[in-house]
């Protein structure tokens, strides 16, 4: 019998962690969004970007099983985005993100947001080097998303919830979908947006600015 | 559905600890892993089998320990696995509670088939 006592992960968390000191001492806040796919990553990225832009200098990591879409959209908004394409994985890994920070034209940046591919489930088993893992749920996905995918909800400190200008039609109970969340993970900082409409956005973008090093 | 890619890295690992020529002799794999893992024991089971078959590694079976969701409550020092999803110390009603077990994906050991020569 060979004892191993190993992290199958380990590979990924070696290179998750040297990210995190790279970026630490580069003074670069780096956040990982999550969520089921079309929960609406994009828009808050172009939303959250529209805000803070002239604020301090950001980058953008995209991650999609397919297409430059994303990335089309955050160029369009100057600034700079690296596209991965998985082919096919569904989430991204540590190494995929090291790569892509390489391909960065600009990097003396403040803010790094990644935006995984679009999972509820695999991204949660990946450290990308990240400060936080931020979870968005949509209320058009239904209140109870917290308790069927419980792993996601507790690896994540932030939870913003999407699309608050579409509750009046649909059945999602917003107070069930927060109270859902924060019983699987208390400490969660939750906020209420809409993209669309420009609600809520203005306390996340400046609790988004306070999180900035230096 | 990521158990491909986590199949692929066990395999790397089963073969940086078992030599080349000893890897038919490998039976069992013994894994623990977290039901808050976001792991699918059955899903994890079938990608490695199919990634193995037909190599020096077909006849190794992959051995799961479910290691529970548990807390541990840092007022009264008491470990326990929660019912449902309330965060409360059912000692001391205390919420101060860290999680303690449930995220594991570790390969704990790796079981040989002895040949005779080896067997003293």
């Amino acid at each position: 019998m060979i004892t191993v006592e190993r992290k199958v992960l380990e590979k990924n968390d070696a290179i998750a962690s040297r990210l995190r000191q790279t970026w630490s001492s580069q003074k670069i806040f780096t956040v990982n969004f999550v969520s089921s796919p079309g929960s609406g990553k994009t828009s808050l990225l172009e939303a959250t970007i529209r805000r803070l832009k002239n604020t301090m200098p950001m980058a953008v990591i995209e991650g999609d099983v397919q297409t430059d879409l994303d990335a089309q959209r955050i160029h369009a908004l100057d600034v700079p985005v690296v596209q991965i394409v998985t082919n096919g994985a569904c989430h991204l890994e540590a190494q995929l993100v090291d790569d892509a920070f390489k391909r960065l034209d600009e990097k003396n940046i403040r803010l790094l947001m990644i935006e995984n591919v679009g999972n509820l489930v695999c991204p949660s088993s990946y450290d990308l080097g990240e400060d936080m893992k931020i979870v968005v749920v949509s209320v058009t996905e239904g209140d109870d998303k917290p308790l069927k995918y419980p792993g996601m909800f507790i690896k994540a400190s932030v939870l913003i919830i999407n699309k608050i200008d579409l509750l009046p039609y649909v059945h999602s109970d917003i107070a069930t979908l927060r109270g859902n969340a924060l019983s699987i993970n208390p400490s969660l900082r939750v906020f209420e947006i809409s993209c669309t409409t420009g609600e809520g956005m203005d306390p996340w973008c400046a609790w988004l600015h306070s999180q900035i090093k230096g | 559905m990521h158990e491909m890619s986590i199949a692929q890295e066990l395999i790397r690992q089963i073969e940086e600890h078992v030599s080349a020529e000893r890897r038919p002799s490998v039976r069992n794999i013994a894994l623990r892993i977290g039901t808050l893992s976001s792991i699918l024991p059955e899903s994890l089971t079938f990608c490695f089998d199919a990634l193995v078959n037909q190599t020096p590694l077909q006849s190794a079976k992959l051995s799961i320990e479910l290691v529970p969701y548990t807390l541990h409550c840092t007022a009264c020092n008491h470990s326990f696995e929660p019912e449902g999803w309330a965060h409360v110390c059912p000692k001391c009603g205390s919420s101060q509670l860290i999680s303690q077990t449930g995220q594991e994906l570790e390969l704990a050991y790796i079981e040989l088939e002895e040949s005779p020569s080896e067997v003293v």
